[in-house]
This record gives C-alpha cells, structure tokens and sequence, in this order.
C-alpha cells in the first residue's frame, strides 16, 4: 500500500481552482520533489495532507487513513515561515515535541542542536532567520515520521545553510518514509531527489525519476522545469 | 491530550499577568496606607491621595484590559495565526485546542477578578485597622433579612451568583473565540469582521432574550405567576437557574460553532 494516495482532488478559492483533479501515490523510502511555480498549488497540497485545509472534492490516504489528528501522529511538517511559539526556550520546545509526538527521538534533536552550537536555554526569537529554520528543521528531523512535509526547507537562507539543511534531511530522515520537497530552487535539490512532480495551474503534469527523466529528455531536472514553467 | 494542551496554554498566558498582580499589590499598599495614615486635608496629602488613588486605578485597569488582551491574542496567535501551522498539526482534536484556551482563559480571568478583590480587601483592611468585617456586616446582615433569614438559602443563592459568574466568564470567552474564528473569513479585515461579530452576536443574544420575555408576558397565567414569584426569593433563585441554563446553552453553542468552522472551514 502507497504511503499517500490522492485520487480527484480539488480544491478552490472563490472562484480560483487551486487543485484541478489531482492524482497521486507515493511508496516510502524516497526524497521527492514537489517542484512548481509560485501558486502553481504546492502548499495547497501540502496543507490538506496535513489537515489544516479540507478539500472539496477527491479522497487522500496517508497511510491508509483520511488526514486527521491519527495521520499528525506520523507526518512531520516543516512550513515555509517560523511557527514556532518565539517566546520559548529552545530546551522547552524540545521538550514540547517530545510530549506531544511519540516518535520524537530527544537525544537526536538534542544533538543536532548541539552541533549547531546552539545554546539550549536560548529562546528561539534571540536566533537569527537562519539559526531558527535550522532549529526548526532538527525538530522536525528528530521524528521518525512516515511522511515528511517540507515546504520550502531552503528558500531565503544562504548557500551555505541550503548545503546543511539538505545534508540534515538525507542524514535524518526514516529511511521507510517517504519525503516530500517542496521548493522552486531545483538545481539546489536534483542531486537529491529520487523522484520529481512537476505541479502546474493545480494538476499533476509530471511525475518521474530524475533518471528518467534524464533520458527521456536528454536535460536535467532544472533545465526541463525552466522549459516546462516558461513564461 | 487536553492535560497537555493545557500546560502549554495556561503557562503562555500566564507570562506577564503575575507582573500586573505584583505592580497591583504594590499599589494596593501605597494607596491603602497613605488612606490611613496621610491625612488628605494638607496640601501634600491631597496630592499623595490622588496621585496614589490615579495609579492604583489604573493598574486595576490596565490588569483587566491586558488580561482580555492575552486572553485574545493566545487564540489568535497560537490557533489562527503563523503558529496554527504548528499547534494544528500536532496531533490533537480542535476541540481540545478550544476548550484548553478557554479553561486557560476562564482560570487566569478568575485570578485577575480575585487579584481585584483582594487588593479592594487590602485597602479596606488598612483603612479599618483591619476590622474590615465589621464595615461588611451590614451588608451581610440585609441579605440575609432579604433570603427570609434563612442562611442555607443565602449559601445557595451565593454558590449560584459563582456559577453563573463563572459561566459568564465561559460565555464570554467562547463568544470572543467564536467571532475571532469567523473573523478569519475575511482575510483583509478579520480585526474588523471579529468585533463587528462579537457585537453581532451579543445582539442576537438580546434579541432572543426580549423575544422570549414578550411571549412569556403575552401569556397571562405565566406572566401573573412570575410577577407574583419574582416578589419573593424564591424568585429570584428561580430566575437565576433559568438565567444558568441560558448561558450554558449559549456556551455550548458557541463552542460547536466555533469547532465546525475551525474544522471544515478555516485556512491560515
């Protein structure tokens, strides 16, 4: 059974389709790009996978069940702005995803935090854009979810940041899980990914391996994206 | 969950009231003692009476605006704002998520309310040399002559004037949540939609109120009964349950409104 299966998905603002019959499935064990344009419905679907939207139409199973407060026990999200409680000590939001998700491992994050040279009595506003989405990004790690979310782990940090978070996500990752990236910055992540959607207008118009994809085209992940999304 | 949920919330809310208690307690003694030993007729006393007098008004103010603020601001921050994308992915029902703030609310509203009182207990305290209990037995002993000199019966009716201050409390906390929630329905202007539907919402409430008293009043024999009932005590703790069970429903309806929106509808 796939990890997650979406089969007609649809999804509307007003009048503006946000997600246009949208079908999917992905088994565990890979890094997958979520890769598209700005509103092209990237965070639509990843905001009903992890029920904070409901959609209008269609069915979606995370492993085997409707998202709900059962399938937030084994998705782990990572949202493109700070959501963390900023008033808190880092120590304290670690303690907080210990209580409230079983599969969080606290030495990890412990860890990774330490190897960030971080401070753990620190509170999480007194650290710079950076530092914060890393620390974001080790919580989030430190789960043995089955889906991970995560949106746009990379935009709006430097080079050398983008080089750690990717090497954290492929380091710390479940290796049954399955990994959804979603980003616009492709040539950063090809080297990662073991599988590409390209997501466009809210439908599905490519779902390959980078490999594949290579020879099919004969142009890599990034080079398709730029002739796929042409303005 | 809520257990957990509510350590969360009752501490966040909880990081600046303790500091408007203390600025409530010092002021309390300051103006508590220039009361009693400063005497106002000088000059000086005048002004140390009034400038003492302006600044323990005002903290008692300032506790109870902020205590709404924080009361408002942890729901919205914490469920509606870019922390939602947090708190409403970890894996816990909505109706945990409402019903925690609102205990958490209801608790730290009632420490404001006791802060209050018992800083008006302080100065009454120092004022009378303590002997604050002879200046309230007069009060005591005309509700008691008013609930027939029976003293249970005035216990009763205390413990029900609580509950319904507490239901209140509840009420109103769920009715803010619940114009804060569908506020979010307009994305330009939630502030504005959210009080425009707390005043909304109050109408409503008023509305019902006056439309079931005028049916009662249309119906003769009822309206000849509780006129005969509200002239005695009996009455007024027959109006009082009925006046409980009202908030109650109101509390459970805007607690169901506030869970169905947030569940099917919203989207931060």
């Amino acid at each position: 059974m796939a990890l997650i299966e979406i089969e007609g998905l649809y999804k509307s603002y007003n009048k503006l389709l946000a997600l246009n019959n949208l079908n999917l499935s992905l088994e565990g064990g890979q890094i997958v790009g979520l890769l598209g344009p700005n509103g092209s419905g990237k965070t639509t679907l990843i905001k009903i996978l992890n029920d904070l939207l409901k959609a209008d139409r269609g069915s979606i199973l995370i492993d085997g069940k409707n998202p709900s407060t059962e399938t937030k026990e084994v998705v782990a999200y990572l949202p493109d702005r700070n959501s963390l409680p900023d008033y808190m000590k880092i120590k304290d939001l670690i303690n907080m995803q210990a209580d409230f998700f079983k599969d969080f491992d606290i030495e990890k994050a412990n860890s990774m935090i330490e190897d960030l040279g971080i401070n753990t009595n620190m509170r999480f506003k007194s650290l710079s854009k950076g530092m914060g989405e890393k620390v974001q990004l080790a919580l989030v790690m430190s789960r043995k979810a089955k889906v991970y979310l995560l949106d746009e782990p990379i935009g709006g940090v430097d080079p050398a940041a983008r080089d750690y978070i990717l090497k954290t996500i492929i380091s710390n990752y479940n290796p049954e899980s399955v990994v959804i990236i979603s980003t616009h910055l492709i040539s950063e992540i090809e080297s990662v990914l073991d599988d590409v959607i390209f997501i466009k207008n809210g439908e599905i118009v490519l779902h390959k391996s980078p490999d594949l994809i290579r020879e099919e085209y004969a142009k890599g992940v990034d080079e398709l994206f730029r002739e796929v999304f042409k303005c | 969950m809520l257990s957990k949920v509510l350590k969360y919330d009752f501490k966040a809310m909880g990081r600046i009231l303790p500091l408007f208690y203390i600025a409530l307690l010092f002021s309390t003694l300051i103006f508590g003692i220039n009361l009693r030993f400063i005497p106002e007729q000088t000059v000086v006393g005048s002004i140390l009476w009034s400038l003492s007098g302006s600044l323990y008004g005002i903290i008692l103010i300032a506790t109870a605006v902020v205590t709404l603020v924080v009361i408002i601001s942890r729901y919205k921050k914490s469920l509606l704002g870019n922390s939602g994308y947090y708190m409403l992915t970890l894996p816990v029902k909505m109706e945990t998520h409402i019903a925690s703030k609102t205990i958490s609310a209801v608790i730290w509203t009632l420490f404001s309310l006791i802060a209050a009182v018992l800083s008006m207990m302080l100065i009454g305290i120092i004022t009378y040399r303590g002997n604050i209990f002879l200046a309230l037995r007069p009060i005591y002993e005309e509700l008691l002559e008013l609930s027939g000199n029976d003293l249970f019966f005035l216990i009763i009716l205390m413990i029900e004037f609580v509950i319904l201050a507490i239901l209140s409390i509840i009420k109103t906390t769920l009715t803010i949540y619940a114009a804060l929630t569908f506020g979010q329905a307009s994305r330009n202007h939630n502030n504005l939609l959210a009080v425009a539907l707390y005043m909304g919402f109050g109408f409503i409430e008023s509305t019902v109120i006056t439309i079931v008293i005028s049916i009662f009043d249309n119906l003769k024999f009822i309206s000849d009964l509780t006129s005969r009932m509200f002239r005695s005590i009996q009455g007024v703790d027959l109006f009082m349950l009925l006046f409980i069970i009202f908030i109650m429903i109101l509390c459970v309806i805007y607690f169901i409104i506030t869970n169905l929106y947030m569940k099917n509808k919203l989207d931060i």
